[in-house]
């Protein structure tokens, strides 16, 4: 079956079948009292003699009879009327029901179902049982009327089934017999409709699973779509982390560098300020020498000792001066080597 | 420089023997020249130092003292003004760091939760 192709019910429609009359059949050449007979079997004559049964029965056996059996008759057909309704009516909440549910997966499939139940596209909602109810029955009364020639036959006959004489049968007979050519063929109709429903429930179900493959399919791949967005966002977030962790650790390592360097800073301004004090005791040390020469000098005391003093302090002064240059070299230039600082380290 | 130029160095300097046997002392079962050897050794230097210029009649006025202290005490502020700001500009880089860190984590702790209720 083709997608959107709606299923057949089981309703086959003979539209060649003969015309079929859903009453009995009477004699048209009978004499003067049967052809009145024909026109009391129309509505309008029919009503007449309904009404008059009572007074008719009595007056003519014959012509009574046939009176009370049209009488009859017409009740009947008004009982079969009533029984298909109500059968119907069960089969309208299935209809309404399936439609609904059909409606969900294909609206064109519903429509041809409500098209039946509300051909004047009142609004299915907004329509009484009863009328919903009158709707299907007539779709299905058409149908047997105008098309099932079985259906139409079983009528015919189903005051009658085994050709019996008319005239020599009972009402009971003939009331049970209808009865039960009625409830064969309302049967019949439901179990018709039903295999309809079934073929449209199986055809609705197929297209539900095909409608959930189609979404199951597109769940899957926005799940992957959005599991590939996801790792693309911690990718980056990895490479922020990343740089994070560079920035921070380049940080720290220049705060470490910050401390060192204050700290080898205040060293190098420590022995600096301890070699401006040697200094200065230096420079203290060779005006305390020029002065002693000077003195030696001006008093013309050119005597061994005078010279032995100067010539002492010179040599101290030369020591000094050596000491305070090598104090300045280990100040300066004596740093704890690459050993050292690893073993502070660890 | 290590332990062995250093003991070289000393061994031919004008330093006095005691104060040579003082810094071998100091060297002594040393394998590195670390910061605490070379101010144990710079230490016993200028004690000789202070001790020769005493000998000599060498002192400083105080003027020369404080002159010295002075010029010393400005390069020790500069040096502790500029680890300040280096400390400062290190803390708030880190501070504003550790904001992006905070941020990041919690976008993190989102798409985790993004792939749990994904997986359920």
């Amino acid at each position: 079956m083709k997608n959107n192709e709606m299923p057949s019910f089981g309703l086959k429609v003979d539209p060649n079948a003969p015309k079929t009359t859903t009453g009995p059949r009477l004699d048209q050449n009978a004499p003067a009292m049967e052809k009145q007979e024909v026109a009391a079997s129309t509505p309008e004559a029919t009503k007449e003699t309904a009404a008059e049964s009572k007074k008719t029965f009595d007056v003519d056996a014959t012509e009574g009879q046939i009176v009370k059996k049209t009488s009859v008759f017409k009740k009947l057909f008004q009982t079969m009327a009533t029984g298909l309704s109500r059968s119907l009516n069960r089969k309208v909440e299935a209809v309404k029901a399936v439609g609904s549910k059909i409606g969900e997966v294909n609206e064109k499939v519903a429509s041809s179902l409500y098209t039946a139940a509300d051909p004047k596209a009142k609004g299915i909602e907004n329509m009484s049982v009863p009328e919903v109810t009158g709707n299907l029955g007539k779709a299905a009364g058409n149908a047997v009327v105008e098309g099932t020639s079985s259906v139409a036959r079983g009528v015919e006959k189903s005051f009658n089934p085994e050709g019996k004489d008319l005239m020599e049968m009972g009402l009971g007979e003939m009331g049970q017999n209808f009865f039960n050519t009625i409830d064969d063929k309302v049967s019949d109709l439901g179990e018709s409709l039903e295999n309809g429903f079934k073929k449209l429930m199986k055809w609705a179900e197929k297209k539900i699973e095909e409608q959930n493959k189609i979404m199951n399919a597109r769940l899957i791949m926005e799940q992957q779509a959005a599991e590939a967005a996801r790792e693309k966002r911690k990718e980056n977030l990895d490479k922020v982390k990343k740089a994070i962790g560079a920035q921070w650790n380049s940080l720290v390592e220049y705060g470490k560098n910050s401390i060192a360097k204050a700290s080898t800073e205040r060293k190098y301004h420590k022995s600096l300020y301890n070699q401006t004090l040697n200094n200065w005791k230096l420079d203290g040390m060779k005006i305390e020498l020029a002065k002693m020469e000077k003195a030696i000098r001006e008093q013309g005391d050119k005597t061994a000792a005078g010279e032995a003093d100067i010539e002492h302090y010179k040599e101290k002064l030369a020591s000094m001066e050596n000491k305070t240059k090598q104090m300045n070299t280990v100040e300066m230039t004596f740093t704890p080597t690459q050993e050292a600082s690893q073993e502070a380290a660890a | 420089m290590t332990i062995q130029e250093a003991k070289e160095f000393f061994a031919t300097s004008d330093f006095s023997e005691e104060t040579k046997k003082k810094i071998a002392a100091v060297f002594e079962g040393k394998r590195a020249l670390d910061e605490k050897v070379l101010t144990a050794v710079k230490a016993l230097m200028q004690e000789e130092l202070n001790k020769d210029f005493a000998e000599s009649g060498v002192t400083l006025t105080e003027a020369q003292e404080n002159e010295a202290a002075g010029i010393y005490a400005k390069e020790l502020e500069k040096v502790d003004t500029e680890l300040a700001e280096d400390t400062k500009f290190v803390e708030t880089e880190l501070k504003a760091l550790d904001d992006v860190r905070k941020k990041m984590m919690t976008v993190s702790d989102a798409i985790d939760a993004d792939a749990i209720r994904a997986s359920i």
